[in-house]
């Protein structure tokens, strides 16, 4: 029998903490290097914590897709910093890998591989767009490179599964759209704060149907950073630590489309299901969610996944406003993907969850918020990450 | 940012073509003979897509390329209106399907030719083959003969 038992992961969890977050400024910014964004996120993030370059022992994250392949290896790292590293580790998931990340990041201080270890994600598209959006799709795959589809084809499938099983409408998915960019409005950073309504959404530019142009991810320039210490070290540092109190992967299948059978149930189910046990709370004891927002109809679908809502009821459960400002269920408060920016995908999310956590949110704060559900997807829902952190 | 560097390209590069792996081979050699055939488990029949060295249901080792009808029953469609490459830009919008391929376990991603009023979920398609070049024939999906005249929904 395989073990199920989430305390001894819990116990260990126990041992480490957040205690510095960092996002640079994000949007096309053709002047900057994946590595110089890289760098001012990792000293920044160890600004943020009272901690210099030389408390680093580890470093989890990392992707060499743009232009420095020398980003996902180590020694990079420890030669720039001046000091050996004793513990590095990434995740090759996509989109997937950032909550994985952090939860890889605090076992590894649990365990004392490393006393503090920094998270990083993001950089620069490298080259043009154009280009890097040419590569992939000339590089797909035998089965899905020659019917003229990628990405938003693939979400747009979903929806489409969706739309027809549970009558689930564009205006439900816009809505997801329009409750974002009325948390962007309050972020500083955020690329996108002009107020935006359904009808502006349902009225862009249509991608690939029944997905428009507003129901797509921002594409940019950008990193961010965060830092994980022990327990002990943590009492030092400079704002009160976040807590990892639960977390959980799933791998399902890879990333050609017609693999994924059944387009309505994803790994989501499983890491929300056990991330929620092993910190020992219900969905109503999460007082803000963070989901990964490639497109809309990707919340819609990790809504229902995670447990906040019945399968099939994602549509009618975002139209009563419950996400935007004020409403009940707080989701993507710094702007997501959608509005905020892209490129460090779900540690955007995570990055915020953390300075709710703390407080310090100004505008956008959501009141009292003690703990936050923090997703990653990546694939066409193929591959799930998901961490609760929570207030020490 | 304005991409003034960029050097207008003067020829857009052609579709991409898919490169078969030694795996999938007997999948495209049997496209240009105008059939469709897929890898199954000598042990329990699932059929794998992409062929796979060994069988997730139950990790059998031992398969066969097996000829299929080549038809089947629309699971979701999207109509692309904005191509990932500039391949496709005079092409757009155009349809493309996840398929249940009939008779099997496997579903199939391609272009449906079909106009945007019969798009929907449960279509029944057949498969065209599409010669492309002398070494790739593509199998994209049309709406099946008969259910064309059978037509009036």
């Amino acid at each position: 029998m395989r073990n199920h038992d989430t305390g001894t992961t819990r116990r260990l969890l126990e041992s480490a903490a957040i205690v510095g977050v960092y996002t640079t400024e994000q949007g096309d910014l053709p002047e900057r290097t994946t590595d110089d964004l890289l760098l001012e996120s990792i000293e920044g993030a160890l600004a943020d914590a009272g901690m210099t370059l030389d408390d680093v022992d580890g470093m989890v994250g990392g992707r060499s897709l743009s232009d420095s392949a020398a980003t996902a290896f180590p020694s990079y790292w420890s030669e720039l910093i001046g000091h050996p590293l004793r513990y590095y580790s990434t995740v090759d998931a996509a989109a997937a890998a950032h909550s994985a990340n952090i939860l890889h990041a605090s076992l590894a201080v649990a365990a004392g591989l490393a006393e503090t270890v920094v998270v990083i994600a993001g950089g620069s598209r490298g080259g043009s767009r154009q280009e890097n959006i040419q590569k992939m799709a000339y590089a797909h795959g035998e089965f899905d490179v020659s019917w003229g589809t990628l990405v938003p084809s693939w979400f747009a499938l979903a929806a489409r599964r969706h739309m027809h099983e549970y009558g689930t409408t564009s205006e439900q998915l816009a809505e997801i759209a329009v409750s974002t960019r009325a948390w962007a409005a309050m972020h500083p950073q955020a690329m996108m704060k002009n107020p935006l309504s359904i009808a502006e959404v349902t009225g862009s530019r249509m991608i690939s149907d029944p997905l428009h142009m507003l129901d797509c991810c921002l594409s940019n320039d950008g990193a961010g950073a965060m830092v994980i210490t022990s327990k002990a070290r943590a009492a030092d540092c400079r704002k009160p630590p976040v807590r990892v109190l639960g977390g959980a992967e799933d791998y399902t299948f890879q990333g050609y489309v017609n693999v994924c059978h059944d387009w309505l149930v994803s790994g989501a189910i499983h890491t929300g299901q056990r991330s929620l046990e092993m910190a020992g709370l219900k969905h109503d004891d999460i007082d803000l969610i963070e989901i990964y927002d490639c497109f809309t109809i990707t919340v819609l679908r990790m809504l229902e996944d995670l447990g906040f809502c019945a399968k099939g009821e994602g549509g009618a459960f975002v139209s009563d406003g419950k996400l935007r400002p004020g409403g009940t269920h707080p989701l993507n408060t710094h702007g997501g993907g959608l509005s905020w920016g892209h490129h460090i995908s779900g540690m955007a999310h995570a990055i915020e969850a953390v300075r709710q956590l703390r407080g310090e949110c100004g505008e956008r704060q959501v009141p009292s918020a003690e703990t936050a559900l923090v997703h990653s997807q990546g694939g066409p829902l193929a591959i799930h990450s998901t961490v609760i952190l929570a207030k020490a | 940012m304005n991409q003034q560097t960029a050097p207008t390209p003067s020829v857009i590069p052609a579709k991409p073509i898919p490169i078969p792996s030694d795996l999938a081979r007997p999948f495209w050699v049997a496209l240009q003979r105008k059939e469709l055939h897929l890898q199954r488990c000598d042990a329990c029949g699932f059929f794998n897509h992409p062929p796979r060295i060994s069988c997730p249901r139950c990790h059998g080792h031992a398969f066969t390329w097996t000829q299929v009808t080549p038809e089947g029953t629309v699971y979701s469609y999207t109509i692309v209106h904005r191509p990932p490459v500039p391949a496709f830009k005079s092409e757009v919008p155009y349809a493309v399907a996840l398929v249940d391929i009939t008779g099997t376990n496997v579903r199939l991603l391609s272009n449906l030719l079909a106009a945007k009023e019969e798009l929907r979920v449960g279509l029944q398609v057949e498969i065209v083959f599409d010669d492309v070049n002398q070494d790739i024939t593509l199998f994209r999906f049309k709406p099946k003969s008969a259910d064309n005249t059978a037509g009036s929904r």
